[in-house]
């Protein structure tokens, strides 16, 4: 274990206090990139020349007086997410040419907000896939045991904060590719409601359920990024209105009388005995804290897996299909495949879908009524090495979609904000994750619970010794 | 007879071709028909869910009143 890195609010506070320039923190940002690529193979694409261009703006204008939330951050974007003037490769080779003509407004607000971008990360092909290997840009190791995976599709954003490199990334999350990597690599992933943040410039897999989102360490600055990247956004149809609290601002009130919801038939039924003591003392932690631990159902957990399948295979053709008709062979094996597969779903499938989706929000929303948020496992088991077909668990061997995003994808099927963070390790020392999911725009309780659990523990404060050598 | 609910390639094939207008490469079909083969037994539970009068969620908003 080594020392922890620089967070977000202590880089900030060094820019404004003179103690740090934003181009010093940026260059080392820059050099760690440039080590940890051999193994780890974090990004696609570094940017240089535009960090260091925007480092010096932000010091101008500190010199001049301005305050910034993020000033100085180092920033890295997943490479689904426009940036004007570079590459978009959605980690595939069938875009590895695409230029960007404008930038994404998450990246507009995060710059706005002081932040210095240094590059484009790693991803599992086209967002398609949850482990994070990617035949045209590397495999994404995981930094706890490199012969195994750190999750994706948002691995290289995960890698860039895991690896010290930048204390926040951005990554996309339709079936848990923010939550999953977080998980099973020791960080804090947020995937905030359906249309709390913008997804204007952000390459789709499947319109509906896509959520953009920040990957740090803690829940303090999962709240910080939030707060610069919420909001309605003219250039989404489907941002919000809903306004926007200061997230900050509640993380300190107690927990006191809140109830949490343990959904134990369905999330907690077939896990690794690891994860289901760390999750179970993660849950003792939250009631000594004052919260109140209840049992509660969730329903229709079967109908939701196959909703979730018919919608993401159904969308992720519908704009894939153009490419496919000019360029299908740059596409890797797998990924094609699925994107063929979903073009032959039949459209009542699709809709079906929809219907069922509709009927479990208004059941889900009952189950929220008599709890303020839920506490569940965020995955089955941890990272598996590279090539794992099927993962052991209690009730068998279970394939590796179930046992990854068995428990995430539910909440994008439903939109609620929901988020990972590290609750403990296994005997063989890798990172285990809980998830916090809320009600629909209620992102301050998730993460004031988040918050005063890493409070009370220290498992976010860990790193891989991997990371140091 | 062939189990209802795993397409053929030959199907695959003619359904890419004449209904979606986006032909397969050949030899993909055997490959393509056998994911969607798993991929529609997922779905089994939804497709046979009842969903009442419920309209689907075309326009999707977290934050949609309830009826």
């Amino acid at each position: 274990m080594t020392a922890e890195p620089a967070s977000c609010l202590e880089i900030a506070a060094a820019v404004h206090s003179g103690a740090r320039t934003a181009r010093s923190v940026v260059d080392a940002a820059l050099a760690r990139a440039e080590r940890c690529q051999e193994p780890f193979r974090p990004f696609i694409t570094l940017t240089p020349e535009l960090a260091r261009a925007q480092a010096e703006r932000v010091d101008d204008a500190v010199r001049r007086g301005a305050r910034m939330p993020l000033a100085g951050v180092p920033l890295a974007v997943k490479d689904l997410i426009d940036v004007e003037g570079f590459r978009t490769t959605c980690g595939s080779r069938a875009f590895a040419d695409r230029v960007a003509g404008g930038t994404a407004t998450v990246v507009e607000e995060l710059i706005r907000a002081g932040a210095v971008l240094v590059g484009k990360t790693n991803m599992h092909e086209c967002a398609f896939g949850f482990t994070g290997e990617n035949p045209t840009f590397g495999d994404c190791p995981n930094p706890w045991d490199t012969e195994r995976f750190c999750g994706g599709s948002s691995s290289g954003s995960t890698l860039a904060v895991a690896l010290g490199i930048c204390p926040v990334a951005l990554g996309s999350d339709t079936g848990g590719s923010i939550r999953l990597p977080a998980a099973l690599s020791g960080l804090v992933g947020l995937k905030p409601t359906y249309g709390r943040v913008s997804r204007a410039g952000v390459v789709p897999l499947a319109w509906s359920m896509d959520h953009v989102g920040p990957l740090v360490r803690t829940a303090r600055e999962a709240a910080l990024v939030l707060e610069v990247l919420a909001g309605e956004d003219p250039r989404d149809h489907t941002s919000s209105r809903e306004p926007v609290p200061a997230y900050t601002r509640y993380l300190d009130e107690p927990l006191d009388g809140l109830r949490i919801g343990l959904a134990r038939a369905g999330f907690f039924d077939s896990l690794e005995p690891d994860v289901a003591a760390a999750v179970e003392a993660a849950g003792d932690v939250l009631a000594s804290l004052g919260a109140r631990c209840v049992d509660v159902a969730l329903p229709y957990l079967d109908e939701v897996l196959g909703a979730h399948r018919a919608i993401i295979f159904s969308e992720a053709a519908a704009y894939h299909r153009p490419f496919l008709a000019d360029r299908a062979d740059r596409y890797s094996g797998p990924v094609r495949l699925q994107l063929e597969a979903g073009l032959l779903l039949p459209a009542v499938d699709y809709l079906q879908a929809q219907r069922v989706r509709r009927v479990v929000r208004r059941a889900w929303a009952e189950t929220f009524a008599s709890v303020d948020c839920l506490v569940t496992p965020a995955s089955q088991a941890v990272a598996a090495r590279f090539g794992t077909q099927a993962v052991d668990l209690p009730q068998g061997p279970t394939p590796l979609l179930h046992a990854y995003l068995g428990l995430l994808l539910p909440f994008n099927l439903t939109g609620h904000p929901a988020m990972s963070v590290p609750c403990g390790f296994s005997g063989d020392g890798l990172p285990i994750g809980m998830q916090l999911v809320g009600r629909p725009f209620d992102e301050a309780t998730i993460l004031r619970v988040a918050h005063q659990y890493q409070q009370a523990t220290d498992w976010h404060r860990r790193i891989a010794d991997e990371v140091e050598s | 007879m062939a189990d209802p609910h795993v397409p053929s390639p030959d199907l695959i094939a003619r359904a890419a071709r004449e209904l979606v207008g986006t032909p397969l490469d050949e030899g993909r079909n055997e490959a393509v028909a056998a994911l969607l083969a798993g991929l529609i037994a997922e779905l089994g539970s939804m497709r046979a869910m009842d969903v009442g009068h419920c309209e689907p969620a075309t326009l999707y908003d977290a934050s949609e009143p309830e009826p």
